[in-house]
């Protein structure tokens, strides 16, 4: 299956331009930034004080009107778009697998950001940061992107929130940090987000659950096993244990919820069956599911 | 309510099947597996799950718990828990234990532990353990005849002991003359009275039982059994048509009182011997009643001995599967005529009959020569005081006592006006015509009975004994025209045939279980000596040429032998031979006076008495062996809407 069909590109086309990034990376971009900068956007003029870029005096108004002004321009900044992509194993699961929703998620995200002239930049997590990439530039290399999702493998455990930490601590400087996740990690993972959140990142979670998990279609005696560590959990599956687990599933969201409330980030969650146009729709419209 | 018995404790021996069953549940463990993105979700909820429902482990193993409570349920059930006795409301109890034949049924069948003895004994035990304050109890067993086996007591281990002796009589049962006894006692007493009848059901006798309006309840016991019996027996001897050899013939009808047809054999073989000397093989069907005819050649020495008529394989009333009898002496009878004359008609007349061994002897030889016990002895022209053998018949006894009756002075030319035709000796034969010149007369009082009269006086006298046939006859048969008559023979061979019969039944004839009986001993005889199944060497007095046995209560063969006036020996077999006792399913037990209700209602309270609770175990053990069927295969409820998206 290609992650990026054409229709599907199409469709990415329209909202390219609807994306609103909340971070700064530093070099030039598509992005307006809200900090006066050197783009052809007029901003607006300051009296010249000693010392400024003589470069960039507004000599027609000073012609006019003898007063000796500036004239400053909105800045404009790239922003590095950090697709966090969770290589568990837990993401083998379902059908289609999780792991190929989230890798097409992410190379939806990831096309949006390339052809906005942003940096894509594509990293791994699974019981840590397993794989960081070099930030990737425009169009033409979408193609390296596609090629980074597509090797991912999923193995191992879950520990998102080692991960987080592991890609702020590695980021020069913030940008949008798009975890794209299950999420179902026993460990402290909003806090790590916390963290990114107060280092600047603009944060983007993305939720992808196999049907299974949101309607267990199991009864009976079973031996659950866990696909990250193959420990079994004897469960006796009836209507009583489905509702406990519901419950549960509920909890997670609405810790995810309450997080991205926190910290301004986006939060959508889909279903491996769900419409994936609708998915990045939400997310371009940063909405919080 | 007394505590629980277990009828049948074997019944436990299936609790060792919860070894295998909890070991088999351990080993079972055959979870599905099911891989799942992360079990994280499913152990919170898990544990959620116990902290709101701490027995959800348990309803984890329901399976088990219900498996190990139908196995103990079975279990349990298997060993007939029952609870005995209620409260015995009265403050004078009779309790009437029926102790006739069929109580020794098994219960269980053939290979059971118990009997219905054992357990109306238990009953009753159990009645007088729940004897209220200051009430006593007088216990009757019904055997043949009612006896008080404890008087009115208050003492219960004392009543409890006097059942603990009570056993099983192989007798037809008379349980109405007990409760009638039982009733009696009673009734003089004041206060409240109640009347316990402890019985299996199947009585000899049909007529309803009368308690005097007595308060009185019926506690049954042992269950329907099949069962088959010897409900007579019979046996004879005479000549086989084709060989013209000896041949005894023993018959037997056999009576089937069970559901199913079954195989079964009958033998037969002499006392103290193990081959049997006639067997047949038997299809018994259901209800069916079927004659068996046994016969074989006798040896000479086996004359007088024990018969034993065996219905095999045995079922649960062992008692009726075996009858006795006795080889009846050989078919040559055995004749003495004692006789001073020089000629005789009855000699005559007797050698007519080819299976007749004649002995002729003098009067005073008689007393002298070695009479065969079972032989006819003819006495002519006088009457000895004591004539030895069998039957006699004594013809022109002298004047003066002669075997009890009073002969007297002579008598010209009596006419014969009557005679007892009804009398065996006098079967078939006419007395027109026959004139007699002189007789002697015959006082027929007191035990004789006469048998020719004439006008004025009895010519022939009945003088017998029990046991033994004595015909006395006031006139020579020379001193009439009688031996030129048919007449004359006949009443001679009518006597020997008589002998003949009184010789195939021994000296006692058929006895019957329960009933004396008398034997037939030498007149000067005055004790003899009783031997006989389950009992010790007994001596009982004779007198008259009779010993009166007490009841035999046993079925089997009884000696009895005597050593004066000479050694002498008689062999007496007794049989229960009874339909009814053979017939061991439980019937009504009715009760005179009692409505149809009260005797219902008593039954039902009987019943109470005597609670199995097999039944109402099992019930439970089906009810949890359903429940688990239902378990490990219901369907999921459905879900709650609200899956999550």
């Amino acid at each position: 299956m290609t992650l990026l069909d054409p229709a599907f590109v199409h469709e990415l086309e329209a909202l390219r331009r609807r994306l609103r990034v909340k971070a700064r990376s530093g070099t030039g971009g598509e992005h307006v930034a809200s900090r006066r900068g050197s783009s052809a956007e007029f901003l607006e003029h300051r009296p010249y004080t000693p010392g400024d870029d003589l470069r960039r005096m507004d000599w027609p108004a000073f012609a006019r009107t003898g007063e000796p002004v500036l004239k400053l321009f909105r800045a404009e900044e790239d922003v590095v778009v950090r697709l966090v992509v969770d290589a568990s194993a837990s993401l083998d699961a379902g059908d289609p697998p999780k792991m190929e929703v989230a890798r097409r998620v992410a190379a939806a995200i990831g096309y949006l950001a390339l052809a906005s002239s942003e940096r894509a930049q594509v990293l791994a997590a699974s019981d840590g940061l397993v794989r960081m990439r070099e930030p990737m530039r425009g169009r033409a290399a979408l193609a390296k992107l596609l090629r980074e999702l597509d090797s991912i493998v999923p193995a191992r455990g879950t520990d998102l929130a080692s991960a987080v930490d592991g890609v702020v601590l590695r980021s020069p400087r913030p940008g949008m940090l798009v975890v794209v996740s299950d999420f179902l990690d026993a460990g402290p993972f909003e806090a790590a987000l916390g963290r990114a959140a107060s280092s600047g990142h603009d944060l983007a979670l993305v939720q992808v659950l196999a049907p299974e998990e949101l309607d267990p279609p199991w009864e009976g005696d079973l031996a659950l096993e866990d696909a990250e560590t193959g420990a079994l959990l004897e469960v006796t599956v009836d209507a009583r244990a489905v509702e406990a687990y519901l419950a549960r599933l509920q909890e997670l969201f609405a810790r995810l919820r309450a997080t991205a409330k926190r910290h301004g980030a986006t939060y959508v969650r889909l279903g491996t069956g769900d419409s994936l146009p609708d998915a990045v729709r939400r997310f371009v419209a940063r909405t919080i599911d | 309510m007394s505590g629980l018995h277990l009828l049948d404790p074997r019944g436990l021996l299936l609790l060792a099947g919860l070894v295998p069953l909890v070991v088999l549940y351990i080993l079972k463990i055959k979870r599905r597996r099911q891989r799942v993105s992360s079990t994280w979700l499913w152990a919170s909820a898990q544990r959620d799950l116990l902290a709101k429902h701490p027995f959800r482990k348990l309803i984890a193993e329901l399976p088990l718990v219900l498996e190990i409570l139908a196995l103990i349920a079975l279990a349990v059930a298997l060993a007939r828990p029952s609870t005995r006795g209620g409260t015995i409301d009265g403050d004078h109890v009779a309790v009437v234990l029926d102790t006739s034949a069929s109580m020794a049924t098994r219960i269980g069948g053939p290979a059971g532990a118990t009997t219905r003895m054992d357990e109306a004994k238990r009953v009753a035990q159990n009645v007088a353990s729940q004897l209220g304050p200051g009430a006593d109890a007088i216990v009757i067993e019904a055997g043949r005849e009612a006896r008080v086996v404890a008087p009115l007591d208050r003492d219960p281990r004392r009543l409890q002991a006097a059942i603990a002796t009570v056993t099983v009589r192989e007798v037809e049962g008379d349980l109405a003359g007990a409760v009638a006894l039982a009733a009696d006692r009673l009734r003089s007493l004041g206060g409240r009275q109640r009347i316990v009848i402890v019985t299996d059901g199947a009585l000899a006798h049909t007529e309803p039982l009368v308690v005097g309006g007595i308060p009185s309840e019926v506690v049954g016991v042992g269950d329907d059994e099949d069962n088959a019996g010897i409900v007579r027996v019979d046996v004879r001897s005479g000549l086989d048509a084709s060989s013209h050899h000896e041949q005894v013939q023993v018959f037997a009808m056999i009576q089937s009182f069970a559901a199913h047809a079954r195989e079964a054999y009958v033998t037969l073989t002499l006392e103290g011997r193990t081959e049997p000397v006639a067997s047949r093989r038997l299809l018994l069907e259901p209800e069916a009643k079927l004659p068996v005819v046994l016969t074989f050649e006798p040896q000479p020495a086996d004359h007088g001995q024990g018969l034993v008529v065996q219905l095999a394989p045995g079922d649960a009333e062992p008692v009726d599967d075996v009858a006795f009898g006795r080889v009846p002496g050989s078919v040559r009878m055995p004749v003495v005529v004692a006789s001073d004359a020089p000629y005789s008609w009855t000699t005559r007349a007797i050698e007519a009959d080819p299976n007749v061994d004649l002995q002729r002897v003098t009067v005073p030889q008689l007393a002298t020569v070695n009479v065969d016990p079972d032989a006819l002895v003819i006495v002519e022209g006088a009457c000895p005081a004591s004539v030895p053998g069998q039957d006699a018949l004594v013809l022109a006894p002298g004047p003066g006592l002669c075997m009890g009756i009073t002969v007297g002075a002579p008598v010209d030319n009596p006419p014969i006006t009557s005679w007892e035709t009804a009398d065996p000796r006098l079967r078939f034969l006419t007395l027109d015509g026959v004139h007699v010149a002189r007789a002697l007369s015959l006082d027929a009082a007191g035990r004789s009975a006469s048998l020719v009269r004439s006008s004025s006086t009895t010519l022939v006298a009945d003088a017998s004994v029990p046991g033994r046939a004595v015909t006395v006859v006031g006139f020579d048969p020379g001193d009439s025209d009688w031996p030129l008559k048919a007449s004359f023979v006949l009443f001679v061979r009518n006597v020997v045939e008589l002998a003949r019969v009184h010789r195939v039944q021994g000296a006692a004839g058929p006895v019957r279980t329960g009933d004396p009986a008398r034997v037939a001993v030498p007149a000067g005889t005055t004790e003899v000596f009783l031997d006989g199944p389950g009992l010790p060497e007994r001596a009982i007095a004779a007198r008259d040429g009779v010993a009166v046995l007490p009841p035999l209560e046993r079925a089997g063969l009884y000696h009895v032998r005597w050593t004066a006036p000479h050694v002498g020996s008689a062999l007496i077999a007794a049989n229960l031979t009874s339909a009814r006792e053979s017939d061991i399913r439980s019937r009504p037990v009715p009760i005179a006076g009692a409505s149809a209700e009260a005797a219902s209602s008593r039954t039902a309270h009987a019943l109470d008495a005597h609670s199995e609770w097999a039944s109402w175990l099992g019930l439970l053990a089906a009810l949890a062996i359903a429940a688990d069927v239902y378990w490990t295969t219901r369907q999921m409820s459905p879900r709650r809407a609200g899956a999550l998206r």
